[in-house]
């Protein structure tokens, strides 16, 4: 039994409502993750999973909770020292669905990782190594943003965070955007970069055919709340919460019918 | 909007009427090809494809294969500046002959496209009753369409503006509106793909209801193969512009020929199977790439060297089915068996045409 990496303890967020009242938008969501582990939080639009996610890595302060890096809680806020924002940065690298807005635009995919690499004191000549780890070539290392191809795009951002050795990535609905074919060269180089660097994955997505194959813990979640986890082959096969059987009968696949889907949305009656 | 050429007229007639004998034929492609000006090869190339009365029919494929294109082809809208080969009938009626008043009867009346984005087609300042009465409806048949597609208390919504309402629901009041006009052509472009699954499979259910009770024809584009192969009943998989593999959507499952297409589903993860993605090597054409021959063969496993300059076209398989690879038509006359699906499901085809 290996250490826990990530430990995640009643995490909550609320926001206000316009008309008084307050939205709850993750609700005492608990989990742990092993170095070198893979999971995956799904639900659908507005489930609370890119909250969850954002306020792993510090983008959104959570309400309660604690996350716990190796043993260390995070603080609820950006520390203002330097030392502990690059030590804060290392723990957890986030890859978002969009690599065009997450990307600086003026800055070649070398130099992008140049900066990131050269800002947490690690050896420039590395950018090379990360490029070919991600399967850039040449040309895209000398390219920009904008001249790459949405696979490649997502490449870089994968290299970007990977440049500052992280312990953890926190990939959200990483691959959504990408074409089938391209999405496949994503999860295997994620597949390959698990295996080859011990980083552990969260992996935040709506479709539950490639957190299977990513993940082996997952989470479901429902209106803020987690309505099952386990291990990711037990709850995409056996399910035991209804709404997880209503999620799995919605996926198309061989022989489906989307009635199928609406009679399960029926038991769920709520 | 570009005139199409006398020359591929003659030929095209006597094919569509070949094909059309089941049921009649709603939407005849016959090889379309639409080139537009700086980019270095055709949108569309030599696009022949058919949708009968109350047929549903896949188009799928990778962005920038063609497939929006294609079915705009079908409201003789092509993009500006384009010049195209070959010809698009609905319902007999050249689509790209149609001028002014007759061709904004046949867009507004005959077809009906449903977009991914409702928001784009939806006036934010006007009720959601008034966008289906535009259409063509009266008020008490707007209150039943959007009963029919599956929203509560439909008197309300009439009276509602769009911002009141969500994504899913949104897409539903667009759904009712391409029904308003009793179309005979419904074209679905990626029109569930931005929904949650669980609302997908709802608006898939009332649309497939909603559609059987018109008898309309439908065009569903989609980039989920599996989605496509489980609710069509035919399917075309487009690359690079051109037609690769068209089949009963079961056979798409038990039996793809098309390297392509056999490579797109061992890439796509399923549900339920462990195996390994084998993901395509490379990356999807883009304009400026032009293609001597087979536009897959720099992707393909199992190209041989004179793919690279076979022009591509139909090899006829089982019941109609027809597949654009030189290697699968070798193999499967060689052995006429290689590419035949041999699964007893192959007998239960939901439509048999050709």
């Amino acid at each position: 039994m290996t250490s826990t990496l990530l430990q995640v303890e009643s995490l909550a967020k609320t926001y206000p409502l316009p008309g008084g009242g307050r939205h709850t938008a993750a609700e005492d969501i608990n989990f742990t993750l092993q170095p070198g582990g893979a999971l995956g939080i799904v639900g659908e639009s507005g489930s609370g999973k890119t909250t969850v996610a954002r306020m792993l890595v510090g983008l959104t302060t959570p309400d309660t909770g604690l996350i716990t890096v190796d043993g260390r809680a995070r603080e609820p806020r950006t520390p203002r020292r330097r030392p502990a924002r690059l030590t804060r940065a290392r723990e957890i690298q986030m890859v978002f669905q969009d690599p065009y807005v997450s990307l600086d635009p003026r800055l070649t995919a070398d130099q992008c990782l140049r900066s990131a690499l050269r800002l947490h004191g690690r050896a420039e000549s590395l950018a090379a190594t990360l490029l070919d780890q991600v399967g850039l070539g040449e040309r895209e290392a000398g390219a920009r943003p904008r001249h790459l191809s949405g696979g490649q795009r997502q490449r870089l951002a994968i290299a970007r965070a990977l440049a500052v050795d992280p312990r953890i990535l926190v990939l959200d609905e990483a691959v959504a955007a990408l074409d089938v074919s391209i999405q496949a060269q994503i999860l295997r180089l994620l597949d390959d970069i698990r295996r080859d660097t011990g980083v552990a994955l969260v992996f935040v997505s709506h479709d539950l055919a490639v957190v299977q194959h990513v993940t082996d813990e997952v989470l479901v979640m429902r209106r803020g709340r987690t309505v099952e986890q386990g291990p990711t082959r037990r709850v995409l096969t056996e399910p035991s919460d209804p709404y997880t059987r209503l999620l799995l009968a919605s996926v198309p696949g061989e022989g489906w019918d989307p009635a199928d889907a609406v009679a399960a949305r029926a038991a769920l009656s709520v | 909007m570009t005139e199409a050429t006398e020359t591929t007229e003659s030929t095209e007639t006597t094919e569509s009427t070949e094909r059309a004998e089941a049921t009649p034929t709603l939407l005849s492609l016959e090889d379309l090809t639409v080139r537009v000006p700086g980019t270095a090869r055709p949108l569309l190339d030599s696009v022949t494809l058919t949708v009968a009365e109350g047929e549903v029919v896949g188009l799928v494929g990778e962005s920038g294969s063609g497939k929006s294109t294609t079915a705009k082809a079908a409201l003789g809208l092509l993009p500006t500046g384009a010049s195209c080969e070959g010809s698009v009938r609905v319902d007999g009626t050249d689509v790209l002959r149609l001028r002014g008043e007759a061709l904004r009867t046949h867009r507004a009346d005959t077809v009906a496209m449903i977009h991914q984005d409702p928001r784009a087609t939806l006036n934010p300042v006007r009720r959601i009753g008034d966008f289906l009465v535009e259409r063509g409806a009266t008020r008490e048949r707007a209150v039943e369409l959007l009963a029919a597609v599956g929203l509560s208390d439909p008197e309300h919504r009439a009276r509602q503006r769009p911002h009141e309402l969500s994504g899913g629901m949104l897409q539903r009041v667009v759904i009712a509106g391409a029904l308003a006009a009793r179309p005979r052509l419904l074209l679905a472009d990626e029109a569930t793909s931005a929904l949650d699954v669980t609302t997908q499979a709802e608006i898939l259910t009332q649309l497939r209801t909603a559609r059987e009770e018109q008898g309309a024809g439908l065009l569903f584009i989609t980039h989920d193969l599996h989605l496509a192969a489980a609710y069509c009943d035919r399917v075309y998989v487009m690359y690079a512009g051109r037609v690769v593999e068209e089949r009963t959507a079961r056979a798409l499952f038990t039996a793809p020929a098309h390297p392509y297409t056999r490579g797109l589903l061992s890439c796509s993860p399923t549900l339920g199977e462990s195996r390994a993605l084998v993901p395509i090597q490379g990356r999807p054409p883009s304009l400026s790439d032009t293609f001597p021959g087979c536009p897959f063969a720099p992707r393909c496993g199992e190209a041989e060297e004179e793919c690279e300059t076979w022009l591509p076209e139909r090899v006829p398989l089982e019941e109609g089915a027809s597949v654009a690879c030189r290697v699968v038509g070798r193999r499967s006359a060689g052995r006429n068996g290689w590419a035949q699906p041999t699964t007893a499901g192959q007998t239960k085809n939901k439509v048999s045409h050709g």
